[in-house]
């Protein structure tokens, strides 16, 4: 199990490029995102002596008194968010296609990965909309049944406590159904690098995860574990540590890229994991 | 014989074992105008009550009073032509209550009430409407005397009558099983008092949204009669219980109260406790259970902080409520010596909804249940003051920037909560605070509450934490069992503040806050260090709020100075001697003025702290990374 674990992470390190690469897509994005964020606050409160209270920590009154006050005071930075999510995530098909890519036949390198990455956009846009389509179907679905069946819930419920535990299962059932969906795109994608037919590839993605169902879970709840654990050390460690001074400033900055660094780190060992089982699958 | 004695023997013991309250307690705090000796057959099956009422009511009046008004607010719950669901759509606290069966409707009968001749007035009635002329509205009833009362006389009544509960619309109601809140269930007589022209006449306004409590004091004696496989908890003391062939009486006594509340389930946990010798009695459902030790301590607080800094509690014992979820729009109330809460299986201590509302509650014991202003007229006398309260007890105990919430870094107070409701409204429209609850449309908490709490805050920073306490505690004193009014209050404050000492018009402060929509803004518009002539100042009051406040100047040599403003609206030039360095300027740098609408814009600095500004724009840029990467999980 250990040697295992070893060579996925030795594989990761193989294409730390390639994930850095996204790692500086997403920064880059973020940057404009701060830019936008800082020159904001800089107009509203750039010569307040209310930014003395921020330094402490996190006050409420300083962000609430500037919204209340100043009704679209954040739409720049809401509107750039709005506009710059789904340029992203044509990108995310160019970049994460050639990771795959990369991840699938052994080579290594940006160039490469943006090469491959753009080769395979059209295709691989169509594995999205599918992942997409069904999870939106699957959960609307679950919870239309959810709501014909129990009505208000608080008064069907004798307590809370079953209604809790009912939503619970509902959020398990779609984790299933999001796992199930994440690792058939990425094995479709493998297929369709090597086999280079979309059809075959969506079969194949199928057979897979019939097969490999329990590993494919297992790995999708690793990675979820993962980023769960990674948000709770992020606000054990960065949560709110106010801004006394440059130097907590600069190693809170510091602290949050290495975090940003780490979830792209997961998701190459997500791919790397399915690669490993797939290598072992004929389909 | 020998068996007879023996259930005499348990039923003494049983009885002595489950009286609660210390007897010592002065039960002879108010007037005692209206009592009420009351005896309840619960069939809970049917969800009905058979009741039968004893009243002696009193006439304080210098009238003689020829008729008597009752509060009949079960039929509100009648149909949907009530003046109280008439304009709700269909929808109480954002839950349907329109689609129901026949039976799951409620209403309140009075099938008979004889006078001390035994002549039966209840066939000589009719139903008021007073706000709106609503005839379908059943509400407030009149009942013609045989025999009036003259001035100072006591008349004695013996009512039957029937409260058939609904399935619960707004508090009052029955839930799964078994689960009921009693109140406002018995025909409650109406306040005869005078008007503000001297006259007396009755103060029966119907029930509608908006309003809830205004009744006289007295005393309560309740002896409810139900299956033994229910809890029953209420208002009062337990002085007695006893058991047998499957059915229980739970006899409660209360003196000086303005109402009388009871619940009943048959899953309560009971947690009992005793604190600063006040007794506290906590019903919740077994699901809640985990929440026992924060209702307790809520409650502790709120006792400890009132008793010291307002009075003390004038009551031997506290009840608390908490609905199971089905029965949710039962809680969040008060009753004298009684409040329902409300929880939610897995609220985090670090969110402490829980302990705002319980605090909350409890402070209206205090306004509401001892200074018994009218609720209904002037909301803002209770509403509002405890709102004040349960800022400044959960700011003491939990923290002033973390009372309110306190997760994974951020956080807010109660007190910047309330003030925070408050700068949200949008004043002119929505009217002043002292205004009746049938007359506010719109965000009435955020009015009512927030805005008022935001009030004496203000008037805190402007006379010091000591002269407020006094001002309550004398407050207090003076009219507790009373029903005081704006008036009582702003003599009060002027008795004690006084206008001279204050340095500023408390006349004027009340006028602008309570009858005014007038906001305050205070603004450091600009400083000009370069003029040849003089260096300069900008200052301005964006509102038409007339306070004093603080101007701190900080110069460039690190030296301060600081200088009063009457905060007149408009802008205000300011001038410094020529070649005076100021590095900064800062109106009201403690934020006393709690009324300001924003604290942003009270100050100007030329070496701004831009920490911050670049630590808020890190965090940006890491969120939108995080987002991007988990938005692009399948792409
Ligand atoms: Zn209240």
């Amino acid at each position: 199990m250990l040697q295992r674990i070893k060579h996925i992470w030795n594989r990761v390190l193989t294409h730390r490029s390639e994930v850095t690469c996204i790692y500086l897509f997403q920064l880059i994005y973020g940057v404009v995102i701060g830019c936008i964020s800082y020159s904001t606050l800089d107009d509203y409160i750039g010569q307040s002596m209310a930014l003395d209270r921020l330094s402490s920590g996190f006050d409420r009154s300083v962000f609430m008194d500037l919204i209340l006050n100043n009704s679209g005071a954040l739409s720049p930075i809401v509107t750039s968010g709005i506009v710059l999510i789904p340029i992203y995530l044509l990108f995310s098909i160019i970049l994460q296609g050639g990771l795959l890519h990369n991840i699938r036949i052994g080579e290594r390198g940006i160039k490469t990965q943006l090469r491959n990455g753009i080769h395979y956009l059209i295709p691989f846009l169509g594995y999205v909309c599918i992942s997409v389509l069904i999870i939106l179907v699957f959960s609307f679905g679950i919870g239309l049944l959810y709501k014909s069946i129990v009505g208000d819930p608080l008064m069907s419920f004798s307590s809370e406590k079953p209604f809790i535990h009912s939503l619970l299962l509902i959020v398990f059932i779609i984790s299933i159904i999001v796992n199930l969906t994440w690792g058939w795109s990425v094995v479709a994608r493998y297929k369709y690098i090597e086999s280079g037919s979309f059809w075959a590839s969506i079969r194949s993605g199928i057979i897979f995860i019939k097969r490999h169902f329990i590993k494919t879970l297992l790995i999708g709840y690793l990675l979820i574990g993962l980023h769960l654990s990674l948000a709770y050390i992020y606000f054990l460690v960065v949560g709110d540590t106010g801004a006394s001074s440059w130097m907590i400033v600069a190693i809170g900055i510091l602290a949050q890229q290495v975090f940003s660094w780490m979830r792209v780190i997961i998701r190459g060992i997500g791919y790397i994991s399915l690669d490993q089982i797939e290598d072992t699958f004929i389909g | 014989m020998i068996r007879f004695s023996f259930i005499i023997i348990i039923l003494f013991l049983h009885s002595f074992i489950t009286a609660q309250c210390d007897t010592a307690y002065d039960s002879n705090q108010s007037s005692k105008i209206a009592n009420y000796d009351i005896s309840v057959e619960l069939d809970h099956k049917n969800k009905v009550a058979h009741c039968h009422q004893t009243l002696r009511w009193k006439n304080t009046s210098l009238d003689t009073i020829r008729s008597l008004r009752f509060y009949m607010y079960m039929n509100a719950f009648k149909n949907m032509k009530s003046s109280y669901l008439k304009d709700s759509g269909g929808k109480i606290f954002g839950r349907n209550i329109a689609d129901r069966g026949t039976d799951e409707w409620g209403h309140i009968t009075i099938n008979k009430m004889l006078d001390e001749d035994d002549q039966d007035l209840s066939k000589n009635t009719k139903f008021i409407q007073d706000l709106d002329n609503n005839t379908n509205d059943e509400t407030i009833i009149e009942i013609t005397l045989q025999n009036p009362l003259l001035p100072g006389e006591i008349g004695i009544y013996e009512m039957d009558f029937t409260t058939k509960m609904p399935k619960t619309i707004a508090r009052s109601g029955y839930s799964k099983k078994d689960f009921f809140l009693f109140v406002h269930w018995f025909p409650q007589v109406c306040v005869y008092e005078q008007d503000k022209d001297g006259i007396w006449g009755w103060n029966s306004h119907q029930f509608v949204p908006g309003t809830e409590f205004f009744a006289d004091f007295g005393d309560y004696n309740v002896r409810i009669s139900a299956s033994d496989h229910l809890q029953i908890g209420g208002s009062g003391c337990r002085i007695s219980e006893s058991k047998a062939d499957g059915k229980q009486i739970v006899e409660f006594q209360a003196y000086d109260l303005i109402d009388f509340g009871f619940v009943v389930y048959s899953e309560f946990d009971v947690h009992t406790s005793t604190f600063q010798g006040i007794d506290i009695e906590i019903l919740m459902p077994p699901e809640h259970c985990a929440f026992a030790d924060r209702y307790r301590e809520a409650v502790e607080h709120g006792l400890e902080y009132m008793s010291a800094n307002v009075g003390p509690y004038p009551y031997p014992k506290i009840t608390v409520v908490d609905p199971p979820v089905h029965a949710l729009n039962s809680g969040f109330m008060e009753y004298p010596m009684m409040i329902t809460a409300a929880s939610f299986y897995g609220i985090p201590k670090s969110i402490r909804s829980v302990e705002s509302l319980v605090i909350h509650e409890f402070v209206h014991m205090y306004f509401m249940a001892t200074l018994a202003s009218n609720e209904k007229e002037e909301a803002w006398l209770d509403e509002g003051f405890v709102t004040y309260y349960e800022d400044r007890i959960l700011d003491h105990y939990h923290g002033k920037k973390s009372s309110f919430f306190d997760v994974l870094g951020y956080r807010s107070g109660n007190a910047e909560n309330s003030r925070l409701e408050y700068i949200k409204l949008d004043h002119s429209r929505l009217g002043p605070i002292a205004r009746p609850g049938w007359e506010i449309k719109g965000p009435y908490k955020g009015l009512i509450y927030a805005k008022t709490s935001s009030m004496l805050r203000t008037l805190e920073g402007l006379v010091g934490i000591q002269s407020m306490d006094k001002l309550m505690q004398t407050y207090f004193d003076a009219y507790k069992f009373k029903h005081p009014k704006e008036a009582d209050f702003r003599s009060i404050a002027a008795e004690v503040l006084g206008d001279e000492s204050i340095g500023f018009d408390l006349d004027l402060f009340f006028d602008q806050c309570l009858h005014g929509t007038d906001i305050c803004d205070y603004e450091v518009v600009s400083i000009d260090n370069n003029s040849e002539q003089s260096t300069k100042v900008i200052i301005a009051q964006n509102g038409g709020l007339l306070f004093p406040v603080n101007i701190e100047i900080i110069y460039q040599n690190g030296s301060t100075a600081y200088m009063e403003w009457g905060g007149t609206p408009g802008q205000k030039i300011i001038e410094f001697e020529p070649g005076t360095n100021i590095k900064a300027v800062n109106i009201d740098p403690n934020c006393t003025i709690n009324l300001d609408i924003n604290f942003n814009n009270n100050s100007v600095t030329y070496e701004p702290n831009k920490k911050p500004l670049v630590k808020y724009a890190a965090k940006s840029t890491h969120w939108m990374q995080a987002i991007l990467e988990y938005a692009s999980f399948l792409f």
